[in-house]
């Protein structure tokens, strides 16, 4: 019963936190605009949170370097459950292009050290694909968000190649 | 060829500088280079930030196999620049920090020392800069050892990845 | 009264960027600032080593997301000075647009950003959204809102429409206008006035031995900027005159940029009315002949410089790249020294950090 309450408060309003693993800070710009007044994340009840403890989806940027590893699991150890984590930008999908061929700091994408639930790939991806993504990841709890999706959809063809599910979420 | 700025330039530092210069010469667009022994090198950088090339862009740091290579950048309001140069050898590689008198050097000294381990003698805070905590202490990414072996290891990846 | 020592990051909500201050207080006052390195650090340097001057490019524009163009701008120029190769006059002015527009836009993220930090979100919102107007002029040019991939060694990647050309007039003449509302409230608005006067004081003097660079120097009265000094590409063809303030205070800085941003609308305007005929791309080897080359550009945070050496190869045997960020931070410890705790976010903000650019 308290599940169901927890995922239907997630998916009628997901508040989300900004991890930063080591990126160009492309990707974070983007996620700032999409909060803008333009595209306005803020319409589908997205807050961004400053704490992890508030957090129901973390989004991180950036692939992963030895020094920010432990920081960027302590703190998804330290957000509560239900979480999921929403991986945007190319880099922090695979690693690339500053992973392999003579990095010799890096891991490789976010997937090594935290399961990810969607990937949002670009350099950097729009803030319509980020928006996309959250939704997407949520239309996996609540099937009734399936609606937005294809609104989405419609309005922007082509939108669905834009993002890749990851790791199973239980609904 | 040399340029008619960067002529001017060299003749002005062989004439006014009283210390003992190696090897002078152009490169690229209006930049000029003079060549130092190292235990000179406090003595060069004071006199080219005293004498119109005030601003230090920043400090370069090569391996040439045996020595190490150091280039100070420094600049002015206008055109030629000028490069100090000077080497030190791999196995000591010990120099003079210009940091008391220019502290711009500050954060570029700190990061020759940590990509290829060029050691400044009376730096206010020598420490690493960049890499991780873990990093061990005899390391240093950038020279050319470490670039072999890192080829290497991306190479092994690769024929396991397939 | 006793020392306290706090950490604030590398995850901390008023940042965007890990970055870690190991901050030592005294009551209100700042007495210490540590700061920490190295958290956005890819070894950029060294990969440049390893792969073809091409890849290399495209990893050296991804240093920093605000300042990709000049990042593989500074790059090219280098290539091109080593192959001693020519670049088409057309190709010149479109690489300068792109970079006058990305400074417009890196200077109203600043501004937004600045304006939230001091608590006015209200500016935030507004700029950004007016932000969204170049961000829509670069798309239409290169395709991408950021990462914009237009230089390539040699010339520039994609040419100019006379359609993009009147869209790009357009959006330039609005985006004057409201940037001059935004000067105006930047000097007259009591609240963000009281928020940014007496802030972070930089003297003269500090600027020019701390090495500070860009706007963090020219608001402290030091006239130095690379397109002045030493004139690139399409600078060479007009009058260009840094900005400075004597104010050496946030305030200054905040000026600076503002004024920045309505003379690149204004440079920008100029070159693509000038536009001049031609190719847009020079033929280029794919192996560089041995060779040393310096390149300086003013980045939007300041004098970007890359140092190249070729050997002969396809591969680089040394780049070096000091960011403007870089060499700010020297000069961000003397600003924090003696401050008062609150004034520490925007303090910090004012030199516009980029951490990854820190960090490559």
């Amino acid at each position: 019963m308290l599940k169901k309450l927890a995922h239907w408060a997630t998916c009628k309003s997901p508040w989300v936190c900004h991890l930063n693993g080591g990126s160009c800070n492309n990707c974070d710009i983007e996620i700032v605009a999409a909060l803008m007044p333009r595209f306005d994340l803020e319409r589908f009840g997205v807050l961004l949170q400053g704490s992890p403890r508030h957090a129901d989806v973390l989004i991180c940027t950036g692939g992963i370097n030895r020094q920010i590893r432990d920081r960027i699991i302590r703190i998804y150890e330290q957000t509560p459950e239900p979480k999921f984590v929403l991986a945007v930008g190319t880099c922090a999908a695979s690693g690339r292009p500053f992973y392999g061929d003579g990095s010799y700091n890096l891991l490789g994408g976010v997937d090594k050290i935290i399961p990810v639930h969607m990937y949002v790939p670009g350099c950097p991806p729009r803030p319509d694909a980020i928006t996309y993504g959250v939704l997407k990841l949520l239309a996996l709890l609540n099937p009734k968000i399936e609606k937005l999706v294809s609104e989405f959809e419609e309005a922007i063809p082509g939108i669905e190649n834009l993002v890749e599910a990851g790791e199973k979420v239980e609904s | 060829m040399m340029s008619e700025l960067g002529e001017a330039a060299i003749e002005r530092v062989r004439r006014e500088y009283e210390g003992r210069i190696l090897e002078t010469a152009e490169f690229g667009v209006y930049e000029v280079t003079m060549t130092v022994p190292p235990e000179e090198i406090v003595a060069a950088c004071r006199f080219v930030s005293e004498n119109g090339w005030w601003h230090l862009s920043t400090i370069t740091c090569q391996d040439w196999g045996e020595e190490l290579e150091l280039l100070y950048h420094f600049n002015g309001d206008k055109p030629p620049a000028i490069t100090v140069r000077t080497r030190v050898p791999k196995a000591t590689p010990k120099i003079a920090s210009i940091t008391p008198q220019l502290p711009a050097a500050t954060i570029y000294e700190r990061e020759a020392y940590d990509m290829f381990g060029v050691v400044f003698e009376s730096h206010p805070n020598p420490k690493r800069l960049i890499l991780p905590d873990d990093w061990p202490d005899d390391v240093f990414p950038m020279r050319l050892e470490e670039i072999q072996a890192q080829a290497e290891r991306d190479q092994k990846e690769k024929e396991e990845n397939g | 009264m006793a020392k306290c020592t706090f950490p604030i990051g590398p995850q901390h909500p008023a940042l965007k960027e890990p970055e870690s201050f190991n901050i030592t207080t005294e009551g209100e006052r700042v007495v210490a600032v540590d700061i920490r390195l190295g958290y956005i650090h890819r070894g950029i340097e060294a990969c440049c080593q390893h792969r073809n001057y091409v890849r290399s490019q495209y990893n050296c524009e991804r240093i920093c997301g605000i300042c990709s163009h000049v990042h593989a701008w500074t790059f090219c120029r280098c290539v091109e000075q080593l192959l001693g190769l020519e670049v088409p006059m057309r190709a010149i002015y479109i690489r300068t647009i792109v970079a006058e527009l990305e400074r417009i836009h890196s200077h109203l993220l600043w501004l937004g950003v600045a304006a939230h930090e001091v608590g006015f979100d209200t500016l935030f919102m507004y700029v950004w959204r007016d932000r969204e107007v170049v961000q829509d002029l670069l798309e239409l040019i290169s395709g991408n809102r950021c990462n914009y991939g237009m230089v390539t060694i040699g010339g520039a990647k994609m040419d100019l429409t006379d359609e993009i050309i009147a869209k790009c007039l357009e959006g330039l003449a609005v985006l004057k206008e409201r940037t001059e509302y935004y000067a105006q409230i930047a000097t007259t608005e009591g609240t963000f006035l009281k928020r940014v006067e007496g802030v972070g004081i930089l003297t003269e003097e500090q600027a020019r031995e701390y090495g500070a660079v860009g706007p963090t120097s020219r608001g402290s009265n030091v006239p130095y900027d690379a397109r002045e000094a030493f004139p690139y590409e399409a600078y060479s063809e007009i009058d260009f005159k840094a900005i400075t303030s004597d104010l050496g205070d946030v305030l200054g800085r905040t000026i600076v940029r503002v004024l920045e941003t309505i003379q690149a609308c204004d440079i920008a305007t100029e070159l693509l009315e000038k536009l001049p005929e031609g190719d847009i791309q020079a033929r280029a080897k794919p192996r560089v002949p041995e060779g040393e080359a310096v390149c300086r550009t003013e980045a939007p945070r300041g004098e970007l410089i890359y140092y190249m050496r070729s050997n002969g190869t396809d591969k680089a045997a040394r780049v070096k790249v000091r960011t403007p960020s870089l060499a700010n931070w020297p000069a961000t410890i003397l600003m924090l020294e003696g401050a008062y705790v609150a004034d520490v976010p925007i303090t910090i903000a004012s030199i516009d950090p980029c951490m990854s650019c820190t960090d490559r």
